[in-house]
């Protein structure tokens, strides 16, 4: 048994490697000298040069760690929004029989269709009216009025799955819907909310497209619109400090996945629930 | 109520204030309470060239207390994903910076403002950049710099191949081929004579010392099928001679357009046709100083042109079109602000400002100026600027050459193919 089980790992971890050989390629760029990046492409460095982590730390207009705050700040909010919003609607979805629920659902879900290109610019001239351009408002708001579709689906999904009957058990104790939420739907739901948070955070601590749009200002630049100005797409890049900030930039996200990695496919697999 | 349902409600609306509290304070308006105008200019570049920007636009505002600037910036593709955004909101900045075919994108659907309205002056600029910023008679931008499509030679290649520099003046395309192929013969495995020539600005220049052009002045494909097909036999020639990579090592090449990575930036090429302003940024890469030359076949009938590096336009919603012109003007004009930009967005094609800051060059950029200033009264006519869609051009150009130099398309039938696709894209 224990020989079978060793042509078999030694298959999956040469195709881990493979997987994570771009990764690798970019640690190990990130601590050569510029010029050498592409003209030595090999991943073992020559010699270690952490010059690019001391230098791409101050090389932009503010340090790197006021765009790593302001995208902490947009990211954390955005994850209490979504928690909050989008496990009420999910709550509406799933326990309360209004009219038109159907229909709303079907609604709901059919955003999740549209892409963003289709919906940046309405967006943009909606935010431009409110005098919202150049804050961290349009990226912060809608994240406590439900915006994100596939967050109410996936708690609706895991609502569904609880036993109404503790719902019921609720009500004779005299409950409210308010209470039922807080009190019954809210503490089983943990893997749901978990999966919404880590998720959340993945996708706004990435985004790029939207906080370009709405965040003009170096001042308010969140870390991957800042990592671009390392970039010059017709002239020189600084290839080295951009790669060392963008390792400095995924610290986060590696370490909220390796922490809740366990909530994930425990949300994930709600199916599975019993 | 229940205590704690009264808490969470406490809490959504303490969150909800701190995000509304977070938000005041930082949104600019256009015009302040104390009669000072605010311009925002938007331009695309690194953190380098955004501090000497930064410079410029602090030594504008201090001749101009009126006035204040402020920049708004990030890379060239990001750049004008947001523009298209800002514009069709209605919000984009007062002063634009555009470059190639974008000028007339924007300027055909109404976005950019007659400059002639305006109290700029063009008269030091050269006629033949400035005309890049001319459509259908308007005068929607001035262009910051002027650069060319050149060949960037690395001497130190040839040397140690032992083949002699060629002579810009008289060289043909059959010398090319001939040095290239030389080239190839004494040259280490891996190094080449030259990456892939085929790009759109060569078949330009190649095009038009026949005659003929890529676009004609009312918009439609200008070249003729039997150019392509005396081109594409020309560069199958050089991949099969190993002067240039195999058809699998130019696709790859392609996919990485920086200079860093090309053959010329890694040492791995003896000349490359590039742009003449891309000569820092190769030289830098390669780690050594490199030469501009004229392409060949220019000397019966010249192909090449002076290009517009980048254009300045005016927002033609613009509240403040005097002072957004004010702004242009100093950046074009003023060799103080000349002294500072320096080449970065090409060679200033003010000739006042380009004495101004002879002296204080580098020298990848004297290498440039010398070379533009040697080619003014050598160049071709201006360049018919792509119609709209003509941006789609390099996309179909990359695939149909992919489609020769692997083999799976005879040159004509290619030739054909890529006619009949540009057409399609530029008719939309």
């Amino acid at each position: 048994m224990g020989a079978s089980r060793w042509p078999r790992h030694l298959l999956l971890i040469g195709f881990g490697l493979v997987m994570l050989y771009p990764l690798l390629w970019m640690v190990s760029s990130s601590v050569k000298p510029t010029e050498t990046i592409f003209r030595d492409p090999s991943i073992w460095p020559t010699e270690l040069d952490l010059g690019n982590y001391t230098e791409g730390w101050t090389a932009l207009e503010h340090p790197f760690h006021h765009y790593l705050w302001n995208s902490a700040v947009i990211a954390i909010l955005a994850v209490a929004g979504n928690l909050i919003s989008c496990s009420l609607a999910a709550y509406a979805f799933a326990r309360l029989d209004f009219p038109g629920r159907k229909l709303f659902f079907a609604l709901m879900l059919a955003t999740l269709m549209l892409p963003v290109h289709v919906l940046i610019v309405p967006q943009y001239v909606l935010f431009s009216q409110l005098d919202w351009i150049n804050t961290n408002l349009p990226l912060v708001v809608p994240k406590f009025l439900a915006h994100d579709a596939f967050f109410i689906f996936l708690m609706v999904q895991f609502i569904r799955g609880l036993p109404r009957e503790l719902d019921e058990a609720a009500r004779i104790d005299g409950c409210g819907h308010i209470r039922i939420y807080w009190r019954i739907i809210m503490p089983l739901s943990v893997p749901a909310l978990a999966t919404s948070a880590l998720f959340t955070f993945i996708w706004t601590w990435n985004d790029f497209f939207s906080q370009l749009i709405f965040l003009t200002d170096p001042e308010l630049w969140t870390m991957p619109v800042a990592l671009r100005s390392f970039m010059d797409g017709q002239g020189e890049t600084a290839w080295g400090q951009l790669f060392a900030m963008s390792i400095v930039g995924l610290a986060p996200i590696f370490g909220f996945f390796l922490a809740g990695q366990r909530y994930l496919t425990q949300g994930i697999s709600t199916t599975g629930f019993r | 109520m229940p205590r704690t349902s009264g808490l969470a409600a406490l809490c959504l609306t303490g969150v909800l204030l701190a995000v509304t509290a977070c938000g005041g304070g930082s949104s600019g308006g256009s015009s302040g309470g104390d009669g000072t105008v605010e311009l925002r200019f938007g331009w695309w570049g690194n953190n380098d060239r955004a501090a000497a920007t930064q410079r410029v636009i602090d030594a504008f505002q201090k001749q101009n207390p009126g006035i204040k600037v402020k920049g708004s910036y990030t890379d060239f593709n990001s750049y004008f994903d947001r523009l298209a955004t800002e514009v069709a909101g209605g919000r984009a900045p007062d002063v634009i910076t555009l470059g190639g075919a974008y000028p007339r994108e924007y300027g055909d659907r109404g976005a950019l403002l007659d400059l002639s309205r305006t109290a700029l002056k063009t008269d030091r600029i050269g006629a033949a950049a400035l005309d890049n910023g001319k459509f259908g008679g308007v005068q929607y931008g001035v262009p910051t710099g002027v650069n060319a499509i050149a060949v960037v030679v690395n001497e130190a290649v040839f040397d140690r191949a032992g083949v002699p520099l060629p002579d810009e003046d008289t060289w043909t395309w059959d010398d090319f081929t001939r040095i290239a192929t030389q080239l190839a013969g004494k040259l280490p495995e891996g190094t080449f004579a030259l990456a892939d020539p085929t790009r759109t600005d060569m078949l330009d220049a190649y095009s038009r010392q026949r005659g003929e052009a890529l676009y004609t002045a009312d918009g439609k494909v200008g070249l003729t099928e039997k150019t392509l097909v005396d081109w594409w036999t020309m560069t199958l020639g050089l991949m099969k001679a190993g002067a240039t990579p195999p058809a699998s090592q130019t696709a790859e090449l392609i996919t990485q357009p920086a200079p860093e990575q090309s053959l010329m930036g890694r040492g791995q090429a003896a000349m490359q046709f590039d742009w003449s302003n891309q000569l820092s940024a190769l030289s830098k890469a390669a780690g050594q100083p490199l030469r501009l030359m004229r392409v060949p076949g220019e000397s019966t009938r010249p192909g090449m042109w002076l290009q517009a590096s980048q254009i300045y336009s005016i927002n033609a919603r613009s509240e403040h079109p005097q002072e957004a012109a004010k702004l242009v003007d100093f950046l074009v004009n003023s060799p103080e602000a000349g002294k500072i930009i320096l080449a970065d967005r090409g060679i200033p094609a003010n000739s006042d400002v380009r004495a101004a800051i002879q002296g204080v060059l580098g020298e990848a950029e004297k290498t440039q100026a010398a070379f533009i200033d040697a080619l003014t009264p050598k160049a071709g006519p201006p360049l018919v600027i792509g119609p709209v869609g003509s941006t789609d051009t390099p996309k179909i150009l990359d695939r149909v050459n992919a489609e020769v130099l692997f083999g799976r398309q005879q040159p004509a039938a290619a030739a054909a193919d890529f006619v009949q696709q540009v057409s399609t894209a530029i008719k939309q």
